[in-house]
């Protein structure tokens, strides 16, 4: 009896939905987006800092998982693979903003500004257009200030410590040393208190 | 430990992630130096921070619009599943070293615009083109071992090795992969190349539409020498990676140029550099020479295969991808 009820409560786990999908179950793959939708967004908009392109880019993650998973076979975990999905995903786009924002003025504030991003919202992007959108004031400043660190700090901190991936993970993903991933997160989290310091006080973090 | 060595291990710290001893050392310093703890509280407070205020929920809607996107796209476990088990099983990472260079031909089928051409449709009349740009073919850079530099293996250089002469044989699984790409009985189907990450195998990824398409006799045709040969001082060709790719989405070969860049390569067609906008928005078919730095070259290969537009590498080290009756063409080109 109890074996049953723990059967009942027992979440499936992302093998299970993986091999499911495998057989042509879309239900499990529907799980599997419901399971990660949230993170993979996270990663897109905490690294686009707008947040239609980053539902576009998150869209484009679960395109391509849907394509890639038949050929998943397991060796690192999903969520590892995921990450690594979502991250290629992020650099490509952002590669793609940057040559498109070639010969373009940046924003006073430093802050670029989405090269991709729809002409209509030329005028009002990036991080002003992204607070509107933004649930808390905090999620706001957070944006602005991760918005400021160089991508391979804003990368390593947002899976550190948005994600809360391990060292090894975020190795991994990013394909870095342990070593480099420890130091660079250091120098992130350094960066980005002294920003967050610049703007709210030490007491309203904490 | 000293102040610069505690200071640098306070992240560390924060996460667990030292040693017993270093973290005594660090807690030591911590209790005698009044600046480190501050530097310390602050750090803890970001962290904190971005641990509450981090995480973000998807839009409303989200899941659905996902779900919506996937919905006219093949089922998992059918024929496409069937096809990218195939090239699943390739080591493509021994292979992909072995390269020179890469060099890529790009099929845009916005539009099919130039009727006056003579497609080969099939595989006969494929193995035919590749055989006479065989004998054009001119020795593999490098000195007269045929070493490439250190990006190459030993292993992988004999695989050049073995392609100096004309005698090359397409392994069994090319006949097979052109068989796919391009069957006799069936010149209407239609094969594109999707642009997707790949798994942590580096897979190669292709497409069968179902839809029969009917401009794939235009489409499928081989690509002028003028086209593939750019006539640019890099040495050019014997084996390794050519493809010819069919790019559908406009962003998939923006995608692959900002790659090229990224990795200080050049893209040329017909010798002249790659007009972005003039190929997404009004070619029809392009060839396009993609040359990468050597010391550029496994790292841009990797990035490559994650990107999406990947090669048809061969499976057999020693036996790379060439003509024969492959609908695959294999060239090299290297910058010196």
């Amino acid at each position: 009896m109890l074996a049953m009820l723990f059967g009942m409560v027992r979440r499936t786990s992302d093998e299970e939905l993986v091999r499911r999908f495998k057989e042509g179950d879309r239900a499990a793959y529907s799980e599997l987006v419901v399971r990660y939708q949230n993170r993979v967004f996270g990663m897109c908009l905490r690294w686009m800092g707008n947040r239609s392109i980053a539902e576009e880019v998150a869209q484009d993650v679960f395109l391509a998982l849907y394509k890639a998973l038949p050929r998943f076979r397991g060796d690192a975990q999903l969520s590892t693979w995921v990450y690594r999905v979502t991250v290629n995903h992020c650099k490509n786009r952002d590669l793609y903003r940057r040559r498109r924002a070639h010969g373009r003025h940046e924003s006073i504030d430093g802050v670029p500004q989405d090269a991709d991003a729809p002409t209509r919202q030329y005028a009002d992007d990036g991080p002003i257009a992204d607070a509107q959108t933004h649930q808390t004031e905090a999620s706001e400043l957070l944006q602005a200030a991760l918005a400021t660190l160089d991508e391979d700090q804003r990368r390593i901190i947002v899976l550190r410590d948005v994600e809360d991936l391990s060292y090894e993970e975020i190795a991994d993903i990013l394909e870095l040393p342990k070593g480099t991933v420890k130091s660079r997160l250091h120098r992130a989290r350094h960066e980005l208190a002294r920003k967050l310091g610049r703007n709210i006080s030490l007491a309203d973090v904490v | 430990m000293t102040e610069f060595f505690a200071s640098q291990r306070l992240s560390a710290y924060i996460d667990g992630e030292l040693s017993a001893a270093e973290m005594a050392e660090v807690e030591r310093a911590l209790r005698e130096n009044a600046e480190l703890r501050a530097e310390y509280e602050r750090l803890s407070a970001t962290v904190d921070f971005l641990r509450e205020h981090g995480p973000v929920r998807a839009p409303s809607g989200f899941h659905d619009r996902v779900m919506a996107s996937v919905e006219h796209e093949p089922a998992p476990g059918g024929l496409l599943a069937r096809i990218r088990g195939w090239f699943a099983a390739m080591p493509v990472e021994t292979f992909a070293v072995a390269l020179a260079a890469v060099l890529v031909a790009v099929v845009v089928s916005q539009k099919l615009d130039d009727p006056s051409e003579t497609a080969p449709t099939t595989g006969e009349e494929l193995a035919d083109r590749s055989r006479s740009e065989d004998k054009g073919a001119v020795p593999a850079p490098g000195n007269a071992d045929g070493d490439l530099g250190s990006a190459v293996s030993t292993e992988d250089q004999d695989a050049v090795q073995s392609t100096k002469g004309n005698t090359k044989e397409a392994p069994a699984w090319a006949e097979e992969m052109a068989g796919v790409l391009l069957p006799d009985d069936q010149p209407q189907k239609r094969v594109s190349s999707i642009v997707e990450p790949s798994s942590e195998d580096g897979v190669v990824t292709l497409e069968v539409d179902d839809e029969p398409a009917p401009e794939l006799s235009a489409a499928t045709k081989d690509m002028p020498d003028t086209e593939i040969d750019d006539g640019s001082t890099n040495q050019q060709l014997q084996a390794a990676a050519s493809y010819r790719l069919r790019v559908d989405d406009p962003q998939d070969l923006r995608s692959l140029l900002m790659l090229i860049e990224r990795y200080d390569g050049t893209a040329t067609s017909n010798g002249k550099a790659v007009d972005e906008d003039a190929l997404v928005e009004g070619a029809s078919r392009v060839g396009v020479s993609i040359l990468i730095p050597q010391g550029n070259l496994p790292a841009f290969h990797k990035a490559l295969k994650q990107l999406g537009p990947v090669d048809m590498t061969s499976q057999n080290s020693a036996a790379p991808l060439y003509g024969s009756d492959s609908a695959v063409k294999v060239f090299v080109d290297v910058t010196q």
